[in-house]
């Protein structure tokens, strides 16, 4: 059932969460001492999405509910909800200046919103069936988006229009993100591949094919030199973008990667799976080091704050956990 | 709860529906004087009564992932779920059910239901029949056909109380419709609008038991509804509907707020956001613990829809994302309510039954949903003095269909008719044309005999 401390807020008290993690050991990794998330959140419905802003005191978070809300961090207060969605929110972003949040939702349409007031700026429409996944890029000047048409969008944030339709996907687009360049976008499908295009012009760039199942999740790493990709095959592959990068595997969930999130700083990436455990990887020794128990359902999203302190978890278990990443990582 | 006037939805009679309905919905309409006299009678009798708490699991469950799992399926079929052993040998249940699976013993479970008409509607599970040819003035819900032939237990409380609340899918959220069993055997329906506070259109609760108010107004709409030959006996529906507004005991079984807090925990809480594509109903544990003391104030029948069980997949969640979400929280509901019920001493006397209106694709979608399947469902039934701890039917390896012993929506109906002291080889109801008609069809009217 639901958290029994649920609170008007959505919080619910660590104490009472029955959540611990594993710390890195030299000799792999083990149980240590039970601990708690910072702060569990909650929505009236499956949890997509959580974002954190560019000075790490906000957290956006989007939901089955047809809502975005939007927390301080690290009180957990309830600061703002964005209504008017008319079916699931599958993403929210911060602009870089915070000003701003960009929403994609099921219902069709990608939206800009006034992050102090919450009032809509606008929205475009563009996609012919529901939407999966939006991403940001770094200056927050393009939106990108995949859905169930097979397709992955570029938008216009000011002036809002579309872009750039990109297509070659055959089977729905789960998962986008921007290079940290902002000039290529990758997209993860459920056709087994991972596909790189140019930002600007959407011409695609190269197609990965290593993947024999369902690309649920991709990610750049911070510097760009790897691409991070999670698989219903319950791996994730590290694709070199920079010839001294070598490739690897990851390997440790117990279900389909649904979302990944590097350490902004250190070479740690974070992954979020059906099997309702994240997990921390050390991208250096290619091994798992960490991992969080405790929601009851798939982790459709997870992220570390901009400077590396917290570590967001959005699950379908209507909670978002927020984590101390320093003492994870 | 109770409005009187509320919005206008004109009939072609002229009779407002909505407005005739809250009162009709009291449930006290077209009382004999036997009736009558029986309801007196059985005044204060308290729990002992007879009663039927339906569960309706509105776009259909998936047996295959509850009490019919498949494990040696191949993996498209199977799902992502293992069998747990229950506390009855030889019985088995998914593992988001570890409740129920202590409590088997106390369940019956059927396997193979089937005859469904492949529609989202609660119709079926509401009246047992195809919503197809149906007499003249329609069927009526199960509850109605209660009222009509029973009557009410009290003069305080009405026969039928759906807890349905509104629904974007009206095919869901229909508390039941009365039928030809009369308008003023309608349900009560507390959670849908214009009764959201047991007020008489602004009057509250205290100036009504100066009756003049409520007196005034019902003559008003006397002046309306007699135009309807359907709405014989109005005079003791009058008096019954004043009687339920005003002695508050109605009002007081739906306040959940007046139970112990540690009990109503222990039911589970829940949200009233709805489920799943926000056109269903919501996941609420308080309706379990309400539909229990709505029995003991006297009712005979309470409904409820519970959750959004229509799994279709991405990307509002996989079959198996939306069973962890749902199915823990039937598990906690259900068994909480049934523990409830023992400890009251009501076990005995109150039927419960858990259904939806079909099964589910016994091959997982490539969206990791689950689709329509009429061909077979499932359904959990408790209480009732019922022979509990046994499965009834069997389907083929992958839950495609039913092997052995089919069992029609209508005998569930048989069965909880059965429990209630009705005889459907007995009881009619006349059509509006005069004609009657039994509850149930004849093929299918004798209750189960593996639970009677």
């Amino acid at each position: 059932m639901w958290p029994a401390a649920t609170k008007a807020a959505g919080i619910v008290h660590p104490t009472r969460s029955r959540i611990r993690h594993h710390l890195a050991a030299r000799d792999g990794y083990f149980a240590m001492a039970s601990s708690a998330p910072l702060l569990r959140l909650t929505h009236n419905n499956a949890v997509y999405w959580a974002a954190f802003s560019a000075d790490g005191k906000r957290l956006a978070t989007a939901s089955l509910d047809n809502k975005v809300k939007v927390w301080d961090v690290p009180t957990g207060d309830h600061t703002l909800t964005l209504k008017g969605h008319g079916d699931g929110v599958c993403t929210v972003e911060f602009s870089p200046d915070g000003k701003l949040l960009h929403t994609c939702s099921l219902d069709k349409s990608v939206r800009i919103w006034n992050a102090e007031t919450g009032a809509q700026i606008s929205q475009l429409q563009g996609h012919q069936n529901y939407p999966t996944c939006m991403a940001l890029s770094p200056d927050g000047t393009q939106m990108a988006s995949g859905a169930f048409d097979n397709d992955a969008r570029l938008w216009n944030v000011s002036p809002a229009a579309n872009g750039p339709v990109l297509k070659g996907h055959t089977q729905v687009v789960n998962s986008v993100h921007f290079s940290p360049d902002g000039l290529q976008l990758a997209s993860a499908s459920h056709d087994s591949t991972v596909r790189l295009w140019s930002a600007e012009s959407g011409a695609l760039l190269k197609t990965l094919t290593e993947h024999a199942e369902p690309v649920e999740s991709v990610a750049f790493s911070p510097g760009g030199e790897l691409l991070a990709a999670g698989s219903r095959d319950r791996t994730i592959r590290l694709y070199g973008l920079k010839s001294e990068v070598t490739a690897g595997t990851l390997e440790g969930h117990d279900g389909p990667v649904r979302s990944l999130g590097f350490h902004p700083v250190k070479p740690i990436l974070a992954s979020g799976s059906q099997d309702r455990t994240i997990r921390l990887w050390s991208i250096e020794d290619r091994r798992q080091i960490g991992q969080l128990d405790g929601h009851r359902n798939t982790i459709y999203s997870v992220r570390f704050s901009p400077n590396g302190k917290l570590l967001a978890a959005a699950s379908f278990d209507r909670t978002i956990t927020v984590w101390d990443a320093e003492s994870l990582v | 709860m109770l409005s009187i006037s509320g919005e206008n939805y004109r009939l072609c009679d002229g009779i407002s529906r909505r407005s005739f309905l809250t009162i009709g919905g009291l449930g006290m309409g077209g009382l004999s004087l036997p009736q009558l006299l029986r309801a007196e009678a059985a005044s204060g009798t308290g729990s002992s009564h007879k009663s039927v708490i339906m569960v309706f699991l509105s776009g259909g469950p998936p047996h295959q992932d509850m009490v019919d799992l498949k494990p040696e399926a191949p993996a498209e079929y199977r799902g992502e779920f293992q069998p747990i052993h229950t506390n009855v040998p030889g019985i088995d249940f998914g593992e988001l059910m570890p409740k129920m699976s202590q409590m088997a013993d106390r369940l019956a479970v059927i396997r193979s239901l089937v005859g469904s008409e492949g529609r989202h509607a609660a119709f079926q599970c509401l009246t047992g029949h195809s919503s197809r040819n149906q007499p003249s003035g329609g069927w009526p819900a199960f509850g109605s056909a209660v009222s009509r032939v029973q009557g009410p237990v009290n003069r305080y409380s009405p026969a039928f109380v759906s807890l349905n609340p509104n629904m974007r899918g009206k095919f869901w959220s229909d508390p039941g419709q009365a039928g030809f069993a009369g308008l003023a055997h309608a349900p009560f329906t507390p959670n849908q609008s214009g009764t959201a506070n047991l007020s008489l259109d602004g009057i509250s609760l205290d100036k009504l038991r100066a009756r003049e108010a409520l007196i005034n107004r019902i003559d008003g709409l006397r002046d309306q509804v007699e135009k309807n030959r359907v709405l014989d006996g109005l005079d003791a529906y009058y008096q019954q509907a004043f009687d339920i507004l005003t002695s508050g005991r109605l009002a007081e079984a739906l306040d959940v707020e007046k139970e112990d807090p540690a009990l109503r925990q222990r039911y589970g809480g829940g949200t009233h956001e709805v489920a799943g594509y926000g056109d269903a109903g919501d996941l609420h544990n308080d309706y379990f613990l309400v539909a229990r003391r709505l029995i003991e104030a006297g009712v005979r029948v309470v409904t409820m829809a519970y959750g959004r069980w229509d799994w279709h997949g991405r990307p509002h969640g996989t079959n198996f994302e939306n069973a962890r979400d749902h199915i823990p929280a039937l598990d906690t509901g259900l068994t909480t309510l049934l523990e409830d019920l023992r400890e009251r001493g009501m076990d005995k006397d109150v039927s419960v039954v858990v259904w939806g209106e079909f099964g589910r694709t016994p091959k997982i979608n490539p969206k990791g949903g689950r689709d329509h399947w009429p061909r077979v469902a499932c359904a959990l039934l408790a209480g009732g003095g019922m022979r509990t701890g046994q499965i009834i039917g069997a389907t083929n390896s992958r839950a495609e269909y039913a092997t052995e012993r089919p069992v029609n929506f209508q005998e569930v109906f048989a069965t909880l008719y059965h429990n209630l002291g009705i005889d459907p080889h007995l009881a009619t109801i006349p059509d509006l044309t005069g004609r009657p008609h039994y509850l149930i069809d004849h093929e299918f009217a004798d209750p189960l005999p593996e639970l009677v």
